[in-house]
């Protein structure tokens, strides 16, 4: 007890944040290339107004992104995003077809629905002490036969316009409103993760979770907060979704959690928990985004994109490695 | 290695018991529950609905023990089948042309998968996620998203609509791919390389186990069966079509880990992921037959997750 104990506490949040920028200085380099590349192929990519269909495009990816950026940090996966935006989004419009069509109606039902899953997800994850990748497995198939079963798989028209407004269709200072949620979530990410105390909780218990809870964390409920926070956020995307489209399909959102989990991992996450920013999901959101959007403008056959796409995550995670 | 017979004897009365007990409690149950459920002619059917996800999940075990990951295997599968049946339409109508093909191609997925993954030393479920998006793409690309069409009369005869010894050719496939599986993996040197790999990659490395072989081998294997498992599928239907197999990837871990291995590697065995997969058949088909809405059926599905992961942990 004599002797400096070379105890060491986790790095501060702004020392990971430098770090993870640093070694992730490739993918800023590859996302400007790509930028410069459609820009001299296409004379519409860098027009305003196609930027605006970019970001309308990778709102939903994003703002899941951020709510996953917390779930990989802290250690865990979750697959059931796809599946739980579907089951906000027809919750959110039965509600507000059996309660009256009051936009606040929907907004209340769709987050208490994706934060309720969220819960349960974490709940059987860290108390049953079995892998979140399983246990989301499961949610997915769960909430994706809730969505089926309670609209008998037909799609639920949503009538009220100023939930149409506020979610989807309208603009804030000239920004469409689906970009102006992915930067109020995308702040409110930052904030939380880099800024506050239970961020640092996050990186530690993903880091290394024994030395976690010697230390007196609450490595379960950081965990449990975190698949609630990717939920809710499930919750707010399926809202942007169901009101771009005026109606919310049961099918909607199948497969998205690849995309998701492709950004963070794109942004410089650590499968394995422990590291990641949110600002590196939310350029991998946009990077997966402006490849299809460009690729789109280009003329490139979709079927094409697809296996660029493949391309594209072998590339990051190589890059990854450094 | 004694140990693993050992191991394997221990298991068979403990998680495995209790995933034989559930087995048999769902047959008895529908076969209450539906008077169809028990004929020749439905357990055909079960055998036939199961015969792609068990041929897919016994290479899954390989890839799953070994300490890594396949979710390409859907993408794989209709990209054999794709290559098969554009095979037999170029060359020439023989089955062992398509065969050929076939399972060449999805071995040398499996390949790719394997010294991707080993060589940069990523993680196999980054490598596969991004595999999975270009074999479809592929497939997607040189089908111009439509089915090509088979009409070889021995192709479907071996792979898909023959019988032998009067057992329909899928439930044969499986069959042989079981067998083959279970040789393999609890009765071999590689068998045991493949657990050594999984369970503690660095003890196998100082005792000698080319870890990084083993590894490309079980994810070789894993695309090679994804590729059998096409020519089945293809077989059956009469063409290939490009967008099959899509989210066959999670059944068959399902039922690899329904089956007891863990996911970190090291465990799991081929009966054990055979009763996940029949499990998994025998619930889809029940629910068919007592006329439960497929909505449900997914609920359903999902709560088996749950409680098949719940019980291989307790």
């Amino acid at each position: 007890m004599t002797s400096d104990v070379a105890a060491g506490p986790p790095r501060s949040a702004a020392d990971v944040l430098r770090s993870t920028l640093l070694s992730g200085r490739m993918l800023y380099v590859a996302f400007v290339a790509l930028i410069v590349i459609f820009a001299i192929a296409s004379p519409v990519f860098l027009t305003t107004e196609n930027f605006a269909n970019v970001g309308r495009q990778t709102a939903l990816v994003s703002i899941m992104a951020v709510g996953m950026t917390l779930v990989i940090i802290s250690g865990e996966f979750d697959l059931s995003v796809g599946s739980v935006m579907a089951l906000a989004g027809v919750a959110a419009a039965l509600a507000m077809q059996g309660l009256g069509d009051v936009w606040i109606v929907g907004a209340v039902v769709a987050i208490a629905t994706g934060a309720a899953v969220g819960l349960v997800n974490g709940l059987l994850t860290t108390l049953l002490s079995i892998p979140s990748f399983l246990i989301t497995l499961g949610s997915l198939s769960i909430a994706r036969g809730l969505a089926l079963l309670v609209t008998g798989t037909r799609p639920i028209n949503i009538v009220d316009e100023s939930y149409y407004r506020i979610f989807g269709e309208g603009y804030v200072l000239g920004v469409p409103v689906p970009i102006v949620w992915t930067i109020v979530v995308a702040l409110a990410g930052i904030v939380l993760l880099h800024f506050s105390t239970f961020g640092r909780k996050i990186y530690a218990t993903g880091g290394n979770a024994t030395a976690a809870r010697y230390t007196g964390i609450n490595t379960r409920r950081v965990k449990t907060i975190c698949l609630v926070i990717a939920g809710t956020l499930a919750g707010l995307a399926a809202l942007v979704l169901t009101a771009r489209s005026h109606a919310a399909r049961p099918d909607a959102g199948a497969g998205i959690e690849l995309d998701v989990i492709a950004a963070v991992i794109l942004g410089g996450a650590a499968l394995s928990g422990g590291r990641g920013t949110v600002i590196g999901a939310l350029i991998g959101s946009l990077m997966i985004g402006i490849l299809n959007n460009g690729l789109n403008l280009v003329g490139v056959d979709p079927s094409l994109q697809l296996a660029v796409k493949g391309l594209i995550i072998w590339f990051a995670v190589a890059l990854g490695k450094r | 290695m004694d140990g693993i017979a050992t191991t394997l004897r221990a298991r068979a009365f403990s998680a495995e018991g209790l995933l034989v007990g559930a087995l048999v409690a769902l047959v008895v149950f529908f076969s209450i529950a539906s008077p169809v459920f028990l004929t020749l002619g439905n357990l055909e059917n079960i055998g036939r609905q199961t015969a792609l996800v068990s041929i897919i999940a016994v290479g899954m075990t390989f890839v799953i023990v070994s300490g890594e990951f396949d979710l390409s295997v859907g993408s794989t599968l209709a990209l054999a089948g794709v290559i098969s049946a554009i095979a037999m339409k170029e060359i020439a109508q023989y089955a062992a042309i398509g065969a050929l093909a076939g399972l060449a191609t999805g071995a040398a997925v499996g390949l790719l998968n394997g010294i991707l993954t080993t060589r940069l030393r990523i993680p196999s479920f980054l490598i596969t996620l991004g595999s999975l998006s270009i074999a479809r793409g592929i497939v997607m690309l040189i089908t111009d998203t439509r089915p090509v069409v088979i009409t070889n009369r021995s192709y479907f005869a071996i792979f898909g609509e023959g019988h032998f010894l009067g057992v329909p050719t899928p439930i044969v496939w499986t069959v042989v791919v079981i067998l083959g599986g279970i040789i393999a993996l609890h009765f071999t040197g590689f068998g045991r390389a493949v657990y050594a790999a999984g369970g503690n990659p660095t003890a196998a490395r100082y005792s000698g186990i080319p870890v990084i072989r083993v590894k490309v081998i079980s994810l070789t294997l894993a695309g090679f069966l994804a590729g059998l498992a096409g020519l089945v599928l293809s077989a059956r239907a009469h063409a290939a079509r490009p967008d099959v197999g899509a989210g066959l990837e999670l059944d068959a871990i399902t039922a690899v880990i329904l089956g007891g291995a863990a996911l970190s590697g090291g465990r799991g065995t081929v009966i054990g992921t055979l009763i996940g997969s029949l499990i998994i058949g025998i619930l889809g088909n029940g629910l068919v037959l007592i006329g439960v809405d497929p909505s449900i059926q997914i609920i359903v599905k999902g709560l088996i997750i749950w409680l098949s992961v719940s019980m291989s942990r307790g």
